[in-house]
């Protein structure tokens, strides 16, 4: 995929090269428009990815974007959830309970959603629209 | 074809055409450089600093690093002359007094690997090797990453780099770069004390960096710039003056997350570069070491050697 990159160069290279922007093409810029509801649906596609477990943390490189982005547990629980079919947050927030055997204390919808915000903000989730 | 003889075997008057043409061509590890700009500062430089490596007055091979060290402007040529490091790119760079022309030149060659070549990933960092396996040490400007691979070496190690690793997109290896040690203000003594005066360039003083001088390549080292190693160690080093030593193993989690950053040209090999980057630290273990002196990073160095049975 095409990908405009801004460098921040230091001459002599006293620090590594930083890449300070990074604009994905619009090809991937399938956002949701506002805030969560319950029944919106996220769906994550696993063949874009590549995942690397250390220690119950996740490396997941997302070939469309070229990124890497650094998940804990329940950032790649919510992942995995929507890698099958369309899932609300609702039906996340339940299996996600069951699966690591938390209650809804520990786990609220509310974290779910907002972790949902942020795999959608970088790519790795996106809306689909309900039929 | 292979007319490539060591830069103490030409002639200056050699050396200095072929740099006025543009065609003098430094070979070192993976890759060739052309370089263009004859000024007597560089030529200096490179019969002491470059004296034992490989060079060619006309290109015989494709050349990935094309280098021209010049004025920037006309008037700059003549009138208090400066010189510029031009590596066929827009970059921003200073002009720097035409004695300061290698610095100008080793800027320059930093500039076009870290930022053209995509063969490798390339990683800012040390890296020196023994028959078991390279050691990558990973740091920032200051760290004492360049006095502890000039270390390294006086143990026995050979140089790979002083500023890049890099590791193999195909092959999870390590190619040699070797190129000089570049030391900075106080570092300078410390490593002319332990190599001896021969092998320390002349200071430049003054720079945008303060006081610099180069520890030169070792002939062992150029001798066997081909062959490749697998890393047996990585290392974050940290100086900080009056810190107790210390050091502290991570875990490949977070090893990647500080080599990702590390790295000049991650972004741009994408999925290639994760590979590698992912391999490196699933095969070598990574410590994260403070020190105060040199003699303290050598000493945490040999700890760690020995706990991993390295």
């Amino acid at each position: 995929m095409a990908r405009d990159f801004m460098y921040c160069v230091d001459p002599d290279l006293s620090g590594a090269t930083k890449l300070v922007g990074d604009v994905l093409s619009a090809q991937n810029a399938k956002m949701a428009a506002g805030p969560i509801s319950k029944t919106d649906l996220w769906k994550s596609d696993a063949a874009d990815w590549r995942v690397t477990e250390f220690d119950d943390t996740y490396f997941v490189f997302l070939r469309s974007s070229g990124e890497t982005h650094f998940l804990n547990f329940l950032s790649f629980g919510i992942l995995t959830c929507a890698a099958n079919a369309p899932v609300s947050s609702q039906e996340v927030s339940t299996k996600l309970r069951k699966q690591f055997q938390l209650d809804v204390v520990e786990l609220p919808e509310s974290l779910v959603k907002a972790t949902i915000e942020q795999l959608d903000e970088v790519g790795l989730l996106y809306p689909v629209a309900q039929s | 074809m292979n007319d490539a003889k060591p830069t103490s075997e030409y002639s200056r008057a050699a050396i200095r055409k072929a740099l006025t043409k543009g065609t003098f061509t430094l070979r070192l590890g993976p890759f060739s450089h052309l370089i263009n700009g004859a000024s007597s500062p560089l030529l200096d430089f490179l019969e002491d600093t470059y004296r034992d490596c490989l060079v060619e007055l006309f290109p015989t091979r494709v050349t990935e690093v094309v280098l021209n060290v010049k004025a920037p402007n006309m008037v700059r040529r003549f009138i208090r002359p400066q010189v510029t490091p031009d590596p066929g790119f827009k970059v921003p760079t200073v002009p720097l007094p035409r004695s300061m022309a290698p610095l100008a030149f080793e800027m320059g060659l930093n500039l076009s690997v870290a930022l053209k070549c995509c063969r490798f990933v390339n990683i800012h960092a040390g890296v020196v090797a023994d028959d078991r396996g390279a050691v990558v040490m990973s740091a920032a400007s200051g760290s004492g990453k360049s006095t502890l691979t000039a270390a390294l070496m006086q143990q026995g190690y050979r140089l790979f780099s002083d500023e890049f690793a890099l590791i193999g997109l195909d092959q999870p290896e390590l190619h040699p770069y070797p190129r000089p040690i570049s030391l900075k203000q106080e570092t300078i003594p410390i490593v002319r004390e332990f190599a001896g005066d021969d092998w320390i360039s002349k200071t430049l003083k003054g720079t945008p960096k303060g006081n610099i001088a180069y520890r030169r390549v070792r002939p062992s080292d150029l001798e066997m710039d081909h062959l490749p190693a697998k890393a047996k160690l990585l290392l974050f080093p940290a100086f900080e003056g009056g810190v107790l030593p210390r050091a502290r193993k991570l875990n490949p989690a977070e090893a990647m997350m500080k080599l990702i950053p590390a790295s000049t040209n991650y972004s741009l090999l994408g999925e290639p570069a994760y590979s590698a980057l992912i391999n490196l630290v699933s095969d070598a273990p990574a410590y994260e070491i403070s020190y105060g002196s040199t003699e303290q990073s050598l000493k945490l160095f040999d700890q760690i050697v020995d706990q991993e049975g390295l």
